[in-house]
């Protein structure tokens, strides 16, 4: 009970550091699932764009511009003022300003197509786009015309098929399932359990193994086994209450539907996978830092280029070639690859037990390393000391 | 007897670090190790807490084998390390609360043990301070008060007195005479003599591994030539008054630096007597006189050949 309660007042004195860790986490996790776990459908959604007409035409095609492409850009009408549009443009109030010369529409309604002239800022990308669209609309026009329909009914025939709404669907990394929100809350968990797990434990490790400490402590009447067990039991518990602060959040998260969720085992047995190997790093951590800002230090590289390598802070679909390769050396790599096959999962077919134990083997494997390269170091500095 | 060390030898390597060391101290004793820096005085200590793997000889405490399993040994000893041993993140009271813990069980018995640390080391308007917030002085309290909280039968302190003040230095030497007095054995180690000469009752001069002499300060004193160390303030001597000087009984050195002669006389009487004739039948004038008894730095000296902080 001795190095247990220890352990924990020591900790306390560190709670501004792991509250700090922890509250990244949060913030990203949150934002992140409100973010990425949003209705698919909804997360398109079709850009729109300042455009001002300056209309010189006494005819109809400025008022059917308008009224084209209105529904998904917002237009105004002005005067021509050189001074005005260019303020206008630099200051991003506009983005494209389009002039419809005099005689324009009777032009057209001959089936000729004369030039428009338009002002916007060169090289961006969104009011180029809108002049090819602007281009499209007018060669249609210009056919529907020369077809024999009068430019009020060749505009209703386009207005008509602007109408007809274009399913855009998104070519994503991941299925419907896999854009819920407790995946992509699960998604953060390692960046927490690496960084609070190396900070939580390492930092009291670091502590409870000072040299000096360490010496008195051995010279206490309080067996090794008891000290041990203290540190294992107080590491155990401080592990299971994160794990289960995290099972808590994403219950309050997905207003309890997770606890109906037939994925909830699997993302509970991913979640110890990483969970074990945070642990094992903070261990680690414990015994080779040399100090606090050391572990500090540890913390932030760690925890940030586990994250991105695997796959975490940016879809791992980013990395290609031998940054790919070396991503899935990292143990958060096969957690972004387990969380997503959970989230895909309909069945737990034997195809998808198997890769869920290979995979979260192969995060529990990388704990056991670093545990056991602990314990050699730990020996080797025994010899070294005796 | 309390502790018995026979033909200890702890060696790194190529360098022998303890010697085929011997020592036995007995109850009530206020032990002094004393030995300059990395003469192998705290690797004696190590070994004999058995927090160092010994190459040979046998160590006993309390007439039993001590090992580093030998916990019910250790529960009667307390240690106090040359360097800080404590946690910067727990308050004065939780470090000395966590140390005691380590030996005591009993939740109220431990904290009525702790109060009396706090109290016996003066720290009862820090107890709720971080060490952090301690002088350098209060915190060597702090760690002397983590080591005897369970009130051992046997406390060694490494050196406890480094890079603090004299106020804080007394303090501890009177704390150390005081648990003495309460009846605890004290193995001290240092190389300050003027603590050993002060508070110990036995000394052993360790160097180079070796326990060189072993005594009280008397004993230890008697053993070396040097009897008294004679100064004198002079302005001007000549070779022949100095070898005048060197002729008188009883001298052994002569030597003059800066305007102050000084001479070591061996044991016997009239030294000073015959000193300040021979200076007037030379018509020598002199100022200030002083006659110093020998130290341990001079036994230390005479013993190995240099000087004890060297």
């Amino acid at each position: 009970m001795r190095v247990f309660k220890t352990y924990f007042l020591i900790l306390n004195r560190y709670k501004g550091t792991v509250f700090l860790y922890f509250a990244v986490f949060l913030s990203l996790a949150l934002i992140m699932a409100k973010v990425n776990g949003a209705d698919t459908e909804k997360a398109f959604e079709q850009e729109r764009l300042d455009v001002a007409i300056v209309n010189e035409d006494r005819g109809s095609f400025g008022e059917d511009v308008k009224e084209y492409f209105g529904s998904y850009n917002d237009i105004t009408t002005m005067e021509y003022d050189e001074e005005k549009i260019a303020n206008a443009l630099y200051w991003k109030r506009l983005d494209y300003v389009l002039v419809i010369p005099d005689g324009f529409s009777k032009e057209l309604e001959n089936g000729k197509l004369t030039d428009l002239s338009c002002v916007r800022v060169p090289g961006y990308f969104d009011s180029v786009y809108f002049e090819s669209e602007l281009q499209m609309y007018l060669q249609k026009l210009q056919l529907l015309v020369q077809n024999g329909y009068t430019l009020q009914e060749a505009q209703k025939e386009l207005m008509k098929l602007q109408e007809q709404e274009t399913k855009v669907t998104l070519a994503s990394f991941v299925n419907e399932k896999q854009g819920d929100i407790n995946t992509h809350f699960f998604l953060y968990v390692p960046y927490l359990f690496i960084a609070v797990g190396v900070a939580g434990i390492g930092l009291v490790l670091l502590r409870l193994n000072g040299r000096e400490v360490k010496e008195r402590t051995e010279c206490g009447a309080l067996p090794m086994r008891s000290r041990v067990g203290g540190m294992v039991a107080a590491i155990a518990v401080f592990g299971i209450l994160l794990y289960v602060l995290v099972l808590v959040i994403d219950v309050i998260l997905s207003k309890g539907s997770i606890l109906q969720d037939m994925r909830l085992p699997w993302f509970l047995l991913n979640m110890f996978a990483m969970l074990l190997f945070g642990m094992s790093l903070g261990f680690f951590a414990g015994m080779v830092a040399k100090n606090v800002d050391a572990m500090n230090a540890i913390v932030n590289v760690v925890s940030l280029v586990l994250c991105f390598l695997g796959g975490i802070f940016v879809p791992r679909e980013w990395f290609a070639g031998s940054i790919g390769k070396i991503a899935k050396l990292v143990p958060t790599y096969w957690y972004v690859v387990n969380n997503e096959e959970i989230g895909q999962m309909t069945k737990a077919t034997s195809a998808f037990v198997k890769n869920m134990l290979i995979q979260s083997g192969i995060v529990i494997a990388y704990a056991v390393v670093f545990f056991a390269v602990t314990l050699v170091i730990i020996s080797a500095r025994r010899k070294r000391t005796a | 007897m309390v502790v018995k060390i026979e033909n200890l030898v702890k060696r790194y390597g190529d360098l022998i670090a303890v010697d085929h060391f011997n020592l036995a101290i007995e109850e009530g004793e206020i032990f002094g190790l004393l030995g300059p820096n990395g003469s192998g005085k705290s690797t004696t200590i190590n070994c004999l807490l058995s927090l160092l793997e010994y190459d040979k000889g046998t160590i006993e405490i309390f007439g039993e084998e001590m090992k580093p399993t030998s916990y019910h040994l250790k529960k009667n000893i307390g240690i106090i390390m040359q360097n800080v041993a404590v946690f910067e993140e727990l308050t004065v009271y939780e470090n000395i609360d966590y140390f005691c813990g380590l030996y005591i069980k009993n939740k109220q018995e431990r904290k009525q043990l702790v109060e009396e640390a706090i109290a016996f080391v003066g720290l009862q308007d820090f107890r709720k301070f971080y060490p952090k917030k301690l002088s350098g002085g209060l915190l060597r309290r702090l760690n002397i008060a983590c080591g005897i909280a369970h009130k051992p039968k046997l406390i060694i302190l490494d050196e406890p007195t480094v890079a603090v003040d004299p106020q804080s230095r007394n303090k501890i030497l009177e704390g150390i005479q005081e648990l003495n007095r309460q009846g605890a054995t004290i193995i001290y180690t240092t190389h300050y003599m003027e603590e050993v000469e002060q508070i110990c009752t036995r000394i052993a001069i360790m160097d180079k591994g070796k326990n060189l002499a072993l005594g009280t300060t008397d004993e230890l004193k008697a053993m070396i030539d040097l009897g008294e160390t004679i100064s004198l303030e002079v302005l001007e001597i000549t070779d022949d008054v100095m070898d005048a000087i060197r002729t008188l009984p009883h001298v052994i050195q002569v030597s003059y630096e800066k305007h102050l002669l000084k001479v070591k006389f061996s044991k016997g009487k009239h030294n000073l007597l015959r000193l300040l004739d021979l200076m007037r039948d030379k018509e020598v004038a002199f100022g200030n006189v002083h006659s110093e008894l020998p130290t341990l730095n001079d036994v230390f000296l005479e013993i190995t050949g240099k000087q004890l902080r060297d």
